[in-house]
Parts: C-alpha cells; sequence; structure tokens
C-alpha cells in the first residue's frame, strides 16, 4: 500500500479569494482597523518630526522656546498613538479571530460531511493538525501581517513624502533601493513557498506521530515500546523543525539582500547631500533629516516585505483549511443516493425496500483491488437480513456503502423511504455525559424519552448502576465503558432515532454471556419494524434472520434461508458448523 | 538531552531555554553585534552629513562610505548567522518541552485520562510558546547589552542625558514586566479553549464512523461550534488585554523620547552639547526604542511561557496511577504462578483465584468490567484498592516495573497498531503469526507483510487488526501471557483456528485467555470461571459445562 493520501490542499487563488470575501464581509470593522492602525503610525511619525524640528531650531540659533513645541507635539502625539495602538489590537483581533474561528468550524463540518476513506486515508491526525495548528499559526500570521503592514506601510508613505518635501532628489536616491528590494522579494517569494507548504505538512505527520502516542499509551506501556514510540515523535518533531531552519535560512539570505538595498539608498542619499551642500542647494538640517528618515525607514520597509513572508506562511496554513472546505463542495457523499435520502412518499411496500445493485468498490482505485466486487441485494421492510463471512472478506466496507461512507466506484444504492443508520463495528464513546452521547441522535429528546429508550434496549440495568446515572461523564477522560455497554448504548441511540434502514455492524463475535444476550435482545428490539441488514459474526443471530447473504472476497457468494443454506453445504455450513462445535 | 523534572513553571522554562546555551550565547552574541551596527548607522550619518557640511562634496564623504559599508557588513552578516542560531535555540526549546510531554504520556506509571486531543494542544501548542520565548531571549539579551552599551554611550556626551535615559528604561521595564503578569490568567484560560477545541476536534474525528452512522454530524459540529465560541471569547480576552500592554507600552516608549528629545535639545541650547553630538544623541535615543520594544515583547513572551509551562508542568506532575519503584525485585527464574487475592479492581468485585505456571489457563467472568479487571492489574494499568494481585508469591508491585511487564505481557482486546509496515508492527515470527491467523491477514493485503498500517489501522478490518495486534503479542514469547478476549472482532472459524493453534505455540508457558469465548476455553489446560457472589470454579472447560449451570449460561452460544 502506498504513502497515505492526504487531504486536499486548496490553490493559492482560492486562498486569495476567501481573504477578500472576508474583508468584505466587515468593511466597517476592517475600516475602523486600518484607521486605528494609521493614527498610530501617523503618531509614530511624530518623533523623527520633532527630531527633525528641534536640530533644524538649534542649526538656525532660535531661543530655547522652539525646543518647547516640538517637544509638546511629541508628547500629544505619543499619548494620542498609545490610544491608537490599544485600538488596533482590539479591532484587529474583532477582525481576524471571528473569521479564523469560523474557518475552523467550517473545517469541521466539512471534514465531517466527507467519505470516511478520504478522511481516515489522511489519518485524523492530518485533520487534527489543520483545525489547530493550522489555525493557530494562521490566526498568528494574519495578526502580525494586518497589524505591522498598515503601520509600515504608512510609514513608509510618510517618509516618502517628508523626504520629498525637503528636497525631490532626496527621494530620487532613496528610489535606488526600490528595484533591488523588488527582486529580493521576488525570489524569495518564489524560494520559500514550497519550504512553507512542506513545514506545514512535516507538522501534520508530527500531529499523527503524537496522537499515535496520546490514543495507545496502554498497549504501549504494555508491549514496552515506550523508547520506541518516543523515538519517532521525535524525529517527528525534529523533521517539522527542520523545514523550520530552512525557512529561516531563506529569510535571512532574504533580509541580507534588504540590507544590500538600504546600504544603496542611504549612500545615495548621502551623496546627493554631499552634492548638495557643496552646492548651496540644502542645510545641513535637511541633509541630517533627509538621511535620518531613510534611516528610520529601515524597519519599516523590512517589516512591511516581511509580511509577505507573513501572508506566504498564511497562506500555507490556510491553503491546508481552506483545501479541505472546497474538497467537501466536489466530494461530498451527498452525491451518493444514500445520504440523501429521497422524501419518504407513500408507495407501495417493495417500493421501500432498501437495495443494493451491483455495488463496486475499492479503497483506492488503481492501487487496491476491489474491497466489494458486484454485491447486490435488497432489504424489505421489517425484514432481517444478515450477512456473513470470515473477517476481512468486505462486510464492514459493504456497511460502510450502505450506511454513505464510501462512494461506490459502480452501482447504486436505492433508500426511498429516508435514511440509513449504521451502528458501527467499533463503537465510539464521546467525551461528554452518557446522556450526551444518545443526544446526538435526538438533540431535543426529554430525559423521560432517553429513559424509556435505555428501559426499551435493557440499557437502564446498567446505567442506572453508573456513579451518576445517564449523567455520568464517558468517553475520553470518563467513566470507562466495557465495548457490550459501549454497543448497547449504540442501540440505544438507534433507538432514539428511528431510522427506517438499519445496518448493524456488530460489535463482537462473542455470544453466549448474559451481557451478549442482553445485547441480542436491544438489537432485535431496535431492528423490529425496520428493515435492517445485520453483519453477524454470531452465527446464531444469522440464523434468526429471513434471509442471508455470504460474503468472500467482497463477493456474496452464497444468499438463502440458513435452512437452504445449511442443507447446500457450501461456506456457509461450514461456519455454521464450526461455531456449533462447543461446548 | 530530556530535561530532569523541573519543579516550578519557570524552572521549566529555564530548563527548556538551556537546551540549547550555545546557540543562544551564540545568537545573542551575533544580535548585539547587529544591534551595535545598528546604532552606529545614525553615528556614521551624524558624521558624515557633519563631514560634508564644509562643502567638501564627496572627496569628505568617501571615507564614510565605505565606513558605513563595513558597518553594514556587519550588521548584515551578525543577523544572518544570530537568527539562525536563535531559531534553533527556539526550536530546540520546543523540541525539549514537547518531548517531556510525550515522555509523561509513555511513562510506564501512567496515570494520564487526559482525551488525545487535549496532550496534543500540550505537546504542540503549549510547546510551542516555550519555545517562542526562547527564541526572543537571544534578542533580548542583545537588546539590553546595546541598551547599556548606548547608555555609556550616552553618558559620556553627558551624564545628565545618560542619567535619564537610564533611569526612564529602568523604570519602564519594571512597569511593563509588572503590567504583563496581569495576561497570565488571560494566557491561560486562551490556552485551556483551545485545548477544549482540540480535544472535541479529535474526539469527532475518531468517532466519524459512529456520527455518520446516525446522521449526527450536525449534532456534533454544533457542539463543536459551541467550544470554538468559547474558545474565541478567551482568546479574544486575552487579544485585548495584550492591546492594552501594547498600549501601555507604546506610550512608555514614547515618554522616554519626550523626555531624552527635551533635555538633549535644552543642553545643546544651552551649549553644553555639540550640535553633532546631539544629532548623535537623538539618532541613538530613537535607535534605543527598537531594543526597548524587544524587551518590553519578552515581558508578555514569558507571561505566555508560563502560561503554557504551567500546564505542561500540571501534565507532568500527575500522579503515576501505581507505584513504580526503581528498586523493585527481579522477575526469578521460575515464572508463571499468577494469585489474585481478593483483589478489586474498577469494577468492584474482588476477585480470588490462582493459575498454574507453565498452563494456559482459561479465565471466564460474568460481568465484562470484572474481565477488564483482571487483564488491567496483570498489566498494572491500575492496582487494586483492596487485595492484591501476585507472581510467583510476590505482590506485583514488589517487582520492577519492567521487569514485570517484560515477564508479563498484556494483550489488551482493543489493542492499537501503529502507523508503519504489518512487519513493523508485528516483527518477524511466522510462528506467532500462523498462531495468530494472521497469515491470511498478510496474505490478503496487497504488499503483504510491507503493506503499511495506516492510523489508527483503518483500512484493515476489525478482525484484521485484532489478529496481527494478538501476532505481535505472541511473537515476544513472554514467559506470561495474558490475552483479553482475542478473538472478538474475527469470525469464528477464524477463531476456531486461533484457539486450536494458541497452545502448540505457548507450550510450557503461562498463557491466561480472559473469555467467554468457548472454542479458546475448551483448548485451555485449566478454566477458572468466576460468578458473582460466588467463590471461583475451576476444572476443565468441558467438566465446567456438564456440573455447573452458570457456566454453561455463560459460554454457551
Amino acid at each position: 500500500m502506498n504513502a497515505p493520501r492526504l487531504l486536499p490542499v486548496a490553490p493559492s487563488r482560492d486562498v486569495l479569494r476567501w481573504a477578500v470575501a472576508q474583508a468584505r464581509r466587515r468593511p466597517g470593522l476592517l475600516a475602523a482597523t486600518l484607521a486605528a492602525m494609521g493614527s498610530a503610525a501617523a503618531a509614530s511619525l511624530a518623533a523623527p518630526l520633532a527630531t527633525g524640528e528641534i536640530v533644524q531650531a538649534l542649526a538656525a540659533h532660535r531661543g530655547g522656546s522652539a525646543v518647547v513645541w516640538p517637544a509638546v507635539r511629541l508628547g500629544v502625539a505619543v499619548v494620542v498613538g498609545a490610544g491608537a495602538v490599544r485600538a488596533a489590537g482590539r479591532l484587529l483581533a474583532r477582525l481576524v479571530l471571528p473569521a479564523v474561528a469560523d474557518l475552523r468550524e467550517q473545517v469541521l463540518e466539512a471534514a465531517v460531511a466527507l467519505p470516511v476513506d478520504v478522511v481516515e486515508a489522511g489519518g485524523a491526525g492530518d485533520l487534527i493538525a489543520r483545525v489547530c495548528d493550522d489555525v493557530e499559526q494562521l490566526t498568528d500570521a494574519a495578526q502580525n501581517a494586518l497589524g505591522n503592514f498598515a503601520q509600515a506601510a504608512l510609514t513608509i508613505a510618510a517618509a516618502f513624502v517628508g523626504l520629498a518635501a525637503l528636497d525631490w532628489r532626496f527621494l530620487l536616491a532613496a528610489c535606488l533601493a526600490v528595484p533591488v528590494q523588488l527582486w529580493t522579494l521576488r525570489w524569495y517569494l518564489r524560494a520559500c513557498r514550497p519550504v512553507y507548504a512542506a513545514g506545514r505538512t512535516a507538522d501534520g505527520r508530527r500531529t499523527a506521530a503524537l496522537l499515535g502516542v496520546f490514543a495507545a499509551m496502554p498497549t504501549i506501556r504494555a508491549l514496552r515500546l515506550e523508547s520506541r514510540r518516543l523515538e519517532v515523535a521525535q524525529e517527528a518533531s525534529l523533521d517539522a523543525a527542520g523545514y523550520e531552519f530552512q525557512a529561516t535560512r531563506l529569510a535571512t539570505r532574504f533580509y541580507g539582500r534588504l540590507n544590500a538595498a538600504e546600504f544603496l539608498g542611504l549612500g545615495a542619499i548621502l551623496a546627493t547631500a554631499a552634492v548638495l551642500i557643496a552646492d548651496g542647494q540644502t542645510s545641513l538640517g535637511d541633509a541630517t533629516s533627509a538621511a535620518l528618515f531613510f534611516v528610520g525607514l529601515f524597519d519599516p520597509i523590512n517589516v512591511a516585505l516581511g509580511v509577505f513572508d507573513d501572508l506566504q506562511q498564511a497562506s500555507a496554513g490556510l491553503g491546508r483549511l481552506l483545501g479541505v472546505v472546497i474538497s467537501t463542495a466536489a466530494d461530498s457523499p451527498s452525491a451518493s443516493p444514500s445520504a440523501s435520502p429521497s422524501p419518504p412518499r407513500r408507495a407501495h411496500d417493495a417500493d421501500r425496500s432498501l437495495r443494493v445493485e451491483d455495488v463496486c468498490f475499492s479503497y483506492d482505485p488503481g492501487t487496491l483491488p476491489d474491497a466489494v466486487v458486484g454485491v447486490s441485494l435488497e432489504v424489505g421492510p421489517g425484514r432481517t437480513v444478515a450477512v456473513v463471512g470470515v473477517s476481512g472478506s468486505g462486510k464492514t466496507t459493504l456497511a460502510g456503502i450502505i450506511a454513505g461512507f464510501y462512494r461506490p466506484s459502480s452501482g447504486r444504492v436505492h433508500a426511498p423511504a429516508g435514511r440509513v443508520a449504521l451502528v458501527a463495528q467499533q463503537p465510539h464513546v464521546f467525551a461528554g455525559t452518557l446522556a450526551d452521547n444518545l443526544r446526538l441522535a435526538a438533540p431535543d429528546a426529554s430525559d423521560e424519552a432517553l429513559r424509556a429508550a435505555l428501559d426499551r434496549t435493557g440499557a437502564s440495568a446498567w446505567v442506572d448502576a453508573l456513579p451518576q446515572g445517564s449523567a455520568t461523564p464517558v468517553g475520553a477522560g470518563g467513566h470507562p465503558l466495557t465495548v457490550g455497554q459501549a454497543q448497547h448504548l449504540a442501540l440505544t441511540r438507534v433507538l432514539l432515532l428511528d431510522p427506517a434502514y438499519l445496518v448493524l455492524d456488530e460489535a463482537t463475535a462473542e455470544g453466549g454471556s448474559d451481557a451478549a444476550r442482553v445485547l441480542d435482545r436491544a438489537a432485535t428490539t431496535v431492528t423490529r419494524g425496520r428493515a435492517a441488514l445485520v453483519i453477524a459474526h454470531r452465527l446464531s443471530q444469522a440464523a434468526e434472520a429471513d434471509h442471508i447473504h455470504v460474503m468472500r472476497a467482497g463477493q456474496v457468494v452464497e444468499s438463502g434461508t440458513h435452512r437452504e443454506l445449511v442443507a447446500e453445504d457450501g461456506e456457509y455450513a461450514r461456519l455454521w458448523h464450526v461455531w456449533n462445535a462447543f461446548p | 538531552m530530556p530535561i530532569s523534572a523541573p519543579a516550578t513553571p519557570a524552572a521549566l522554562v529555564r530548563a527548556a531555554l538551556l537546551t540549547r546555551r550555545r546557540d543562544l550565547a551564540a545568537a545573542c552574541a551575533l544580535f548585539t553585534g547587529h544591534q551595535l551596527g545598528e546604532s552606529l548607522v545614525p553615528v556614521v550619518v551624524g558624521a558624515a552629513v557633519s563631514a560634508v557640511a564644509g562643502g567638501g562634496g564627496m572627496r569628505a564623504l568617501t571615507p564614510w562610505l565605505v565606513l558605513l559599508a563595513a558597518d553594514f557588513a556587519l550588521l548584515s552578516c551578525s543577523y544572518r548567522f544570530g537568527a539562525r542560531a536563535a531559531q534553533r535555540a527556539k526550536q530546540y526549546a520546543a523540541h525539549a518541552v514537547r518531548i517531556q510531554v510525550v515522555e509523561r504520556a509513555v511513562a510506564p506509571g501512567g496515570g494520564l485520562d487526559q482525551p488525545p486531543g487535549a496532550l496534543l494542544t500540550l505537546a504542540g501548542s503549549d510547546a510551542n510558546r516555550v519555545g517562542a520565548f526562547a527564541g526572543m531571549c537571544a534578542s533580548g539579551l542583545a537588546a539590553a547589552i546595546a541598551l547599556a552599551a548606548s547608555a555609556a554611550l550616552l553618558l559620556g556626551y553627558s551624564p545628565l542625558l545618560g542619567a535619564v535615559v537610564l533611569g526612564c528604561v529602568t523604570l519602564l521595564l519594571i512597569a511593563v514586566a509588572r503590567i504583563s503578569e496581569r495576561l497570565r490568567g488571560r494566557y491561560r484560560d486562551e490556552q485551556q479553549g483551545a485545548t477544549d477545541a482540540a480535544a472535541l476536534a479529535e474526539d469527532v474525528v475518531r468517532g466519524l464512523r459512529v456520527l455518520r452512522g446516525i446522521g449526527a454530524e450536525q449534532a456534533a459540529v454544533a457542539d463543536y461550534r459551541r467550544v470554538s465560541r468559547a474558545a474565541l471569547v478567551s482568546a479574544r480576552r486575552a487579544a485585548a488585554r495584550e492591546a492594552t500592554v501594547e498600549a501601555f507600552e507604546s506610550l512608555a516608549g514614547g515618554c522616554y523620547l519626550v523626555a531624552v528629545a527635551a533635555v538633549g535639545g535644552w543642553l545643546a541650547l544651552d551649549g553644553r552639547l555639540s550640535l553633532g553630538h546631539l544629532i548623535a544623541v537623538l539618532g541613538l535615543a530613537r535607535f534605543l526604542t527598537g531594543p526597548l520594544q524587544t524587551l518590553f515583547a519578552l515581558g508578555p513572551a514569558r507571561t505566555r511561557a508560563l502560561a503554557s509551562a504551567q500546564r505542561i508542568l500540571d501534565l507532568i506532575q500527575t500522579p503515576a496511577a501505581v507505584h513504580v519503584r526503581e528498586d523493585g525485585i527481579e522477575v526469578g527464574e521460575r515464572v508463571g504462578a499468577i494469585t489474585f487475592r481478593g483483589a478489586v479492581g474498577r469494577s468492584g468485585r474482588a476477585l480470588g483465584f490462582t493459575v498454574g505456571a507453565g498452563r494456559m489457563t482459561g479465565v471466564a467472568l460474568d460481568d465484562p468490567a470484572a474481565a477488564a479487571d483482571v487483564a488491567q492489574l496483570l498489566a498494572r494499568e491500575y492496582d487494586p484498592v483492596d487485595g492484591s494481585v501476585e507472581l510467583d508469591g510476590s505482590p506485583l508491585p514488589a517487582y520492577r516495573l519492567g521487569a514485570l511487564r517484560e515477564a508479563v505481557l498484556v494483550s489488551f482486546h482493543d489493542a492499537a497498531l501503529f502507523p508503519g509496515t504489518i512487519a513493523e508492527n508485528v516483527g518477524a515470527d511466522p510462528a506467532a503469526v500462523y498462531a495468530a491467523a494472521a497469515d491470511q491477514v498478510v496474505q490478503s493485503v496487497p504488499g503483504g507483510r510491507q503493506a503499511r498500517v495506516g492510523e489508527d489501522a483503518r483500512n484493515l478490518s476489525g478482525g484484521q487488526v485484532q489478529r496481527l495486534a494478538l501476532a505481535r503479542a505472541l511473537a515476544a514469547h513472554p514467559p506470561v501471557l495474558v490475552l483479553h478476549e482475542p478473538t472478538t472482532a474475527v469470525d469464528a472459524a477464524t477463531a476456531d483456528a486461533v484457539a486450536e493453534r494458541l497452545p502448540e505455540l505457548r507450550k510450557g508457558l503461562t498463557t491466561i485467555v480472559v473469555t467467554t469465548s468457548p472454542a479458546l476455553l475448551s483448548r485451555c489446560d485449566q478454566v477458572v470461571f468466576l460468578a458473582a457472589g460466588t467463590d471461583a470454579v475451576e476444572g476443565s472447560h468441558a467438566d465446567l459445562i456438564r456440573r455447573d449451570d452458570a457456566y454453561r449460561n455463560l459460554v454457551t452460544r
């Protein structure tokens, strides 16, 4: 099998479009933020102006009072500037943080709508890295970029105006630096894009390695794999750091070239000053101001050009986030018939059957053989059909196709009367109370409704024995539930959901125990009155079904009633024989 | 190298800082060179302008231009290598902290019950915040040095001016450090919000099949939205407070400039400061706002790092679930006899039974939670709250944990595979692979032993994962092997094959199978049946089927 296929990354065109749309969504807020930043920048210009004025006053041998006013103006500007900085910080947070929060919610919403195999192929780590790391990095970069750019751009503009006001020839000299700066920027943006993209991907791998540890701690301890897993996490962490080092090497070369541009501009201004002073065309004060203006520009120019760096980083993260959102539109399983149940209609019973027609599916077409090959079956209303077969024969995949987890590469699933619900083989218990877990299926269900459902499936017996009953926290960090209890919970949840069609992927092959018998009864309760397809590990379950399909290597190889299949002396008969060999 | 356990957040941050002290020192020295170069620019410019004031033109300017070029070479090169060293200090500090979180996660004593997503935030975002502070420290130190040097320079120009600058700077730094301390609570809330959101996102993605199965995606998304909004509120609060601190810094920096400009201007007017010196002083004072801002930014960054360090420390200091003794006894030559003496685990049931050495014993329990206790207690995931579990007559906690786990290997029914190839997960032991009926798995997946098992091994069926995990446990050939429901996810025929092959592989070694599967139980040398409220019943499977109704009821299909 090949390396994991990661989730898609959006092209820069889409990233730009999203950014523009965000800016347009809150024009007032954007304007206010820019205004606050502008004020802060304008106030920060007071310093060089006041300096120039003081020097001027002294050079002209004006009195001490001439120094007072520039100093007072500087003081006022400082106070105004501080207010503007505070407003800008707050407004910027209001502009950026909600937009990014929206985005992470959209990403999760999109992710849960993607075909399950698409999400799982990249691993949970890739997706989690996007929702957490990329979001944080995007927030930082966006706040930095926006905050810095407006201020730097205004400072630069004002300084250029100031230079021009002193003497247009100073401005001309300063402009000598511009081509070098533009060329440097162009070089840099091209060079760093792949490094950032690879760095984000490496971060995703690091997240996957960390999750590999955090989600399997008991297994690691039992097998004494501590040092090996630590090593893997270390490697992934250092690998991600390696990309940061690469990015820094590029960035420092970028700033080195900008330094050269600065020297060029400053040298030109000094030369201009030397010539102009020699010709008596400019004063010492003006020359000083011009040179200091330009020196004061070093930082803002570096910051402004560095913003492109931030943007580049932000767009690497943003591309990964938008990749999920955009790909949903194209890859949504709503294109598959099963996930968008046609509205229930009054029809003849035969038309309300769940029909699977010649369905094929591969987890990785072209690389992997089909996991399900041309399967057709039908489940009428109120009937229970069982699918049996050795493990790995494609039963769970078939269940996933019918429930709309996967899009079949050919064939179709027809579910005319409404939703297909699936009780998964590995019952995940969500962190939260037990009642929260039940309400996932019916958010508005009353406590009484929950109680009634628990009673009907027989789960109330053990739920009541929990420390806080149905209010007991379960899932990660909560009270541990056994696999059987988790399965019981899942069955109760389906009862609350009340779907027209039900696919039941049994969690356990073990039968006989009281707990298992309770589960069997719960399953019978839940399947009653629905068209139900049961992926049966316990053949005693299959034996009670109205019809049985036997799968092998992705195909249905035998079909019939229990009695017919036992008589046929094929695969089912063999399984049945083994099942009944004990005691 | 990993850092030995720090006691306070500050100690944790300090230790992280010092993981690469050479880089930190180099970055600091180089950044100082950079600052020096930067601060010389206005000085050289002032001198150059003064030099051409007499109308000397280009000839008078040329030496100064050469000097300026040398200065630029200095500042540019020192920045280049300083920034690289600082990045190393930053990344390795974050890495060291991240690895501390991972080390705690894999610590033999266990005891963590945080969801994986929450641990991820600690190892990711929080570790990065500590690293970010380390990265800033070098520039902060350099800024402090530049500040001191400039102050000395100013003192040389004018003692009064130097004193004003030094006094202002000291006051400002203290004030900013004080005020940014007030950010700590906000940063902690911010990180907690991010942790909650990450934990929920991880939970949702992991439970995606369940959600999709019942069409509850929207309910889960709504839940996530709620947590994400709460995180947003915390983040905005932190940002708002941060804006206030920044405004204060800006105000403070401005006041300092006003003071220097006013005093400098006044001195020059009095003729106590030459024009050239005044230009230099004002340029220097302006230049100093840079280092000053760097020092100011260090305050909030330190606060962020400390808030994150506190969270990481809370994790690292989480008590282990079991007491780990370094001086525990070694496991003796002859191992294998296991005794439960009224051991009470999490199910609350007192368990009492004995398993003989060198035999395959089935343990059947009518309560899955109590069955889980048997496996977890033997794995020392937790210790009994009452009673004891013994190996060869000594309670498990008396053994050195590493030696115990080497001797007693517990394979959980839901054991995870790790991302990598099947061979990397299972090892190369054809006998073990065969006994676990994993040979069929290897044959059926494309790539065979080199096939990649994805994260969560979702590209394999539940039964395939279970068989590979079983093969991995068998391949270790431990003196005592505990299998907890090893065939729950496989079909009856395969389970039967496993049951048939197990005794052959484990001949002469102690094997405990905690199960209710008749296929497995019937192959055991001895079966222990534990029913609620009664003593353990022992015998062969056939024996128990015949004479114990409760047992028959439990295991019969």
